[in-house]
């Protein structure tokens, strides 16, 4: 069964065509989002690493390496086991640093561009032997199928669909580092493909040929040297060495590396593709053997490598041949078109923009769109220059020799991977010496000998004689073994001989843990700042969107100037402009444009919030200790958080770190504005007043009325130093709100002012009853005809009116005790507050009959509020002169003590009955008897002294009558006269 | 580890799984025979499987504690 060239073309454009319509429907959305992210999709896309070489070549392989084979798929078996020590660390640094290839990583590392370029320069001569295997494959597969030369024209068209496909999909974006979900659709399910077409053929292979397993094992039974030319050569050959290439291959190929990290969607697929990874190799190389002898059972002729089409060929299966010529195109396109879009960004980071990227910002226009279409270019190049290897070498070389080039190339980066995972010591120089000679080598050992076997070049001379006959018995171990060797040596020598740079150090530090935060000042002081700085090294266009997608991925505002933030912000813009352009021109950028200016003040900010910022981004498990200390540390800071009193943080240079949600709900201040700024430049009263008191010594500021807008609250605030070591110290502030309770205290004294008001009533009537009826008989005895008497009439008249107004203003201003909101402290002097207390007391039934004999000096004066201190009095002169016996005496006293006013009241009442005494404070406590006291009186009292900061003791003994003895603040002019005085 | 690739408890676990995968290949290569039938080498290969992903489900799961 022969097939038509033309029939291949159509089904190989028809299957490309469906590829594109899948990456298609991933791209515009049409495909579910957690499809797309399934771990399973990541492990598929991972499959990109079974090429054309795999899907023919694994035949042929078996064929004359037997079960050595299986080394090139136990190689990567091996890595992906080691994920959680080997691939976990280079995934966190890739997505931390926006890393899109191995160049990146590798510049990243040792800090130079030198290095950049040399990994670049080597790893396009090393794919490109690959990439021409690929397009070989698909040509030599048309080949077998049509029993005929391939047309060049078939392998050219081959090239243009991948050109198209991989610059319609795969650069999509500017930034390469963006995850392209069309394309890592399209790749898993290529691997899907060519696993289902191997596993038809394999149980055609199986069951057609030889009717079953147990068909297999007579067949086996009968041919015993089958299956000891599969087991042989693992005794006899290069299997470590083998294994090691695989191993090397398996993350460090560019479409490895590209798909295992720069598409990696989180740590999870990579937890699961380590095993799930190795599933899929294990399933895709089960049917070679059975492959392999169906096709040495049917006598095919030609190479083993195409037995794959062969054998359905040969079956007569027309949709098996082309299911499996497709499986072989899916291998060989996804392959092409991953590579290719890996080695475009590392020409383009490090070989394009550094040469161009200046002249380009120069000339102006839009860089991103620049950048598209070179990077669509270097694609549509690398793929001809891919061609044009295969071209070169057409019919020069077995699939497997072609591949194993590319692998031992591939390993020549070990060496720079070991430094950069576990010797922080490892230095730049050492790396490119190493990479150069490994590279020389591997050039003078494979490449050299391979382009001479194509007639490319003549040497005169044979660079394998140097190493005798185990050269040509086992070239890879040669090979492998001298070129890192070599490789191995010159780097550890480089390494030890020189030191690395500090940027070195510091990169070093940032790969073997979580990179610690850039402390310092950004010279630029607000986000627009930043974009008219970096305009000048990308252009205004760039700046502005790289400025706002960075403070967009922090969440933060445009007009964003806080200190700690901007930092933050540089260290984002520095990562996401490493996406586009690689690390060291992003920083580059980022260290010329936006400085760092050496700053003193404490890192203790930067370092919390970057902890925080880590911890919540991050979607880890923790085990062990770290989880018990992180669930610790959580615990703190909710209780911290959910605290029902405000607390903050506050560096020693005076930089928010905490502020919690009960004082950005009292204050107004969300914690995403608060944290970060100086204490001093929050918004008004707050930022004065929190500044204010981390200034003085006290350690607390009791009731602080601060107006907010018309409303005015009253605040404690304590605080406490956090004797922490010296980059954790800090002082904590806690703000109590006091506002309420002032509230509810001013309400039940207003209360308890209008009961006494009531009690007072009866004795205001009698009061004011007699200077109305002296103004009656006064008005009555005027006569008209005597103006004398009439004058003297008037003048007592007004005697009389002026006594009732005095009654009836200190009644209001008793009843009126003001609001909370209103309350002031203000000088009050005690001698009139004294007296007209006594007014009041004296107009009550027991008033009346009582003497009140004072000693009070003038001009002393309390600092306090008049109204309630008047209540305060009237009360303890009601309950005196209440308890008294009628016509006894209540003396009041008062004198300046220290900073105090101290007020003595002392009756000759029946005193109070021990037990009573404990309890006098308490609300809704009375002797009295019922109806004659509300039991707030006292309890009243109390609150008020309490809310001046003063004192009040009771004394008394059952029959020996009661002394009060209030103690207030005194008034400053009054402390200060004191001192004054001897 | 220091880069939070694995607390304490997990080294064991990462250390058992580096030596079975390491041994397993030499194993195959040395002892592997014709007598063991053409599935050894890929029941040898599963069981290694078998055994990683059991201990990385059911150990300290290495792979999340990085931060990546």
């Amino acid at each position: 069964m022969t097939l038509e060239a033309g029939w291949l073309l159509a089904a190989a454009t028809g299957y490309l065509s469906l590829l594109f319509l899948i990456a298609l429907a991933a791209e515009r959305g049409w495909l579910p989002d957690r499809l797309l992210r399934h771990p399973a999709v990541y492990v598929l896309s991972l499959g990109v690493f079974a090429t054309s070489w795999s899907f023919y070549g694994s035949v042929g392989f078996a064929a004359s390496d037997g079960y050595q084979f299986l080394t090139i798929y136990l190689g990567p078996t091996l890595a992906f086991l080691l994920a959680p020590v080997l691939l976990a660390p280079i995934l966190r640094l890739v997505r931390e640093h926006q890393l899109t290839s191995l160049a990146d990583l590798f510049t990243f590392r040792y800090r130079s561009q030198a290095a950049g370029v040399a990994v670049t320069l080597f790893m396009l001569v090393g794919s490109l032997p690959y990439i021409a295997l690929q397009i070989r494959a698909v040509t030599e597969s048309a080949q077998v199928l049509t029993r005929q030369t391939p047309p060049h024209l078939l392998a050219l068209g081959f090239c243009g669909l991948l050109i198209l496909f991989a610059t319609l999909f795969g650069a999509r974006h500017a930034a390469p580092g963006e995850r392209h979900e069309g394309l890592v659709a399209a790749v898993a399910f290529e691997s899907l493909v060519k696993l289902a077409a191997l596993l038809a053929v394999g149980a055609l292979a199986l069951f057609g040929t030889f009717g079953g397993p147990g068909g297999l094992n007579e067949w086996l039974a009968a041919h015993p040297q089958a299956l000891e030319r599969m087991y042989e050569p693992v005794h006899s050959g290069s299997w470590t060495t083998l294994l090691l290439l695989a191993f090397a291959a398996a993350f460090l190929l560019p479409r490895q590396f590209h798909m295992a990290f720069t598409e990696a969607t989180d740590a999870r697929g990579l937890r699961i593709a380590a095993w799930g990874f190795p599933l899929f190799l294990l399933l895709l190389n089960l049917a070679i053997p059975p492959i392999l002898w169906a096709g040495q059972e049917r006598g095919l002729t030609g190479a083993p490598d195409y037995f794959v089409l062969a054998l359905p060929q040969a079956e007569g299966r027309a949709g098996l041949t082309i299911a499996a010529f497709l499986g072989g195109v899916s291998a060989a396109s996804a392959m092409v078109i991953v590579t290719t879009l890996a080695l475009a960004a590392m020409v383009m980071n490090h070989l394009l923009l550094p040469a161009s990227l200046a002249r380009r910002t120069a000339e102006g226009g839009n860089l991103y769109r620049w950048l598209l279409w070179m990077r669509r270019g270097v694609v549509a190049l690398i793929i001809l220059a891919g061609y044009a290897f295969h071209l070169l070498l057409q019919q020069r070389a077995g699939l497997v020799e072609m591949g194993l080039i590319s692998f031992v190339a591939v390993a020549q980066f070990l060496p720079g991977i070991v430094g950069l995972l576990l010797w922080p010591r490892a230095t730049r120089q050492g790396f490119v010496a190493g990479l150069l000679g490994g590279g020389t080598v591997w050039a003078a050992l494979l490449l050299l000998p391979l382009l001479e076997r194509a007639g490319f070049l003549a040497l005169g001379f044979d660079p394998t004689a140097l190493f005798g006959p185990v050269a040509t018995e086992s070239p890879w171990f040669t090979a492998t073994t001298a070129s890192l060797t070599v490789n191995g040596a010159l780097f550890l020598l480089g390494s030890l001989l020189t030191r690395p740079s500090e940027a070195e150090a510091q990169a070093a530090q940032a790969c073997v843990r979580a990179a610690p935060p850039a402390t310092g000042v950004v010279a630029a002081g607000s986000a627009e700042q930043f974009s008219e700085r970096l305009a000048e090294a990308v252009g205004p266009e760039v700046a502005r969107r790289e400025v706002r997608r960075a403070l967009k991925d922090l969440d933060l505002a445009p007009d964003e100037d806080r200190p700690t933030e901007l930092t933050r912000l540089r260290e984002r813009i520095e990562r996401n402009l490493s996406g586009l352009m690689g690390p060291l021109l992003a920083r580059m950028i980022v260290d010329e444009r936006l400085r760092l200016e050496p700053h003193t003040r404490q890192a203790l900010a930067d370092t919390v919030r970057h902890v925080e910022a880590r911890l919540a981004d991050s979607t880890i498990e923790l085990h062990g200790l770290s989880r018990e200390l992180d669930s610790l540390r959580r615990y703190h800071r909710q209780v911290l958080h959910d605290l029902p009193l405000g607390a903050a943080t506050v560096a020693l240079d005076g930089e928010v770190i905490h502020w919690n949600q009960s004082l950005a709900a009292l204050t107004g201040i969300p914690e995403e504005v608060a944290t970060g700024r100086a204490v001093g430049e929050l918004p008004a009263p707050w930022g004065g007043l929190l500044a204010g008191f981390l200034r003085t010594d006290d350690r607390r500021l009791r009731k602080v009325q601060v107006g907010q807008g018309e409303a005015t609250r009253w605040l404690n605030l304590h605080k406490a130093a956090i004797e922490a070591d010296r980059d954790a110290a800090g002082t904590v502030v806690l703000v109590e709100d006091l506002t309420d309770l002032q509230r509810l205290e001013a309400e039940l004294a207003h209360s308890e002012r209008l009961a006494s008001v009531g009690r007072l009533a009866a004795g205001v009537a009698h009061e004011i009853g007699n200077p109305v009826t002296n103004i009656d008989g006064l008005a009555q005895a005027l006569d008209p005809a005597d103006p004398d008497a009439v004058g003297t009439g008037l003048d007592q008249i007004r005697s009389q009116t002026r006594r009732i107004s005095d009654i009836l203003q200190a009644l209001m201003r008793f009843s009126h005790g003001g609001d909370a909101d209103t309350r002031a402290s203000e000088p009050v002097a005690v001698a009139p507050l004294v007296e007209e207390a006594i007014r009041l007391v004296a107009v009550s039934g027991s008033g009346k009959q009582t003497r009140f004999d004072r000693h009070v000096p003038e001009g002393l004066a309390i600092l306090g509020d008049e109204p309630r201190l008047l209540q305060v009095l009237v009360n303890l002169l009601g309950n005196a002169a209440d308890a008294s016996p009628p016509g006894g005496t209540v003396e009041i006293s008062a004198e300046a003590e220290n900073d105090a006013i101290v007020l003595d009241l002392i009756d000759e009442g029946a005193g109070i009955e021990p037990d009573h005494l404990e309890r006098l404070f308490e609300p809704f406590f009375t002797t009295k008897a019922p109806g004659e006291g509300t039991g707030l009186g006292l309890a009243v009292v109390y609150h008020i002294v309490q809310a001046h900061f003063g004192r009040i003791d009771i004394e008394s003994r059952a029959g020996e009558g009661t002394r009060v003895n209030l103690r207030l603040p005194a008034a400053p002019a009054t402390a200060i006269r004191h001192e004054e005085s001897p | 580890m220091a880069d939070g690739t694995g607390s304490g408890r997990d080294r064991p676990l990462i250390a058992t799984v580096i030596a079975v995968a390491l041994l397993a290949s030499p194993l195959l290569a040395v002892w592997a025979q014709p007598d063991w039938g053409w599935l050894a080498p890929y029941a040898v290969w599963a069981a290694i499987l078998g055994v990683t992903a059991l201990l990385l489900h059911t150990g300290n799961g290495c792979g999340d504690s990085d931060d990546a």
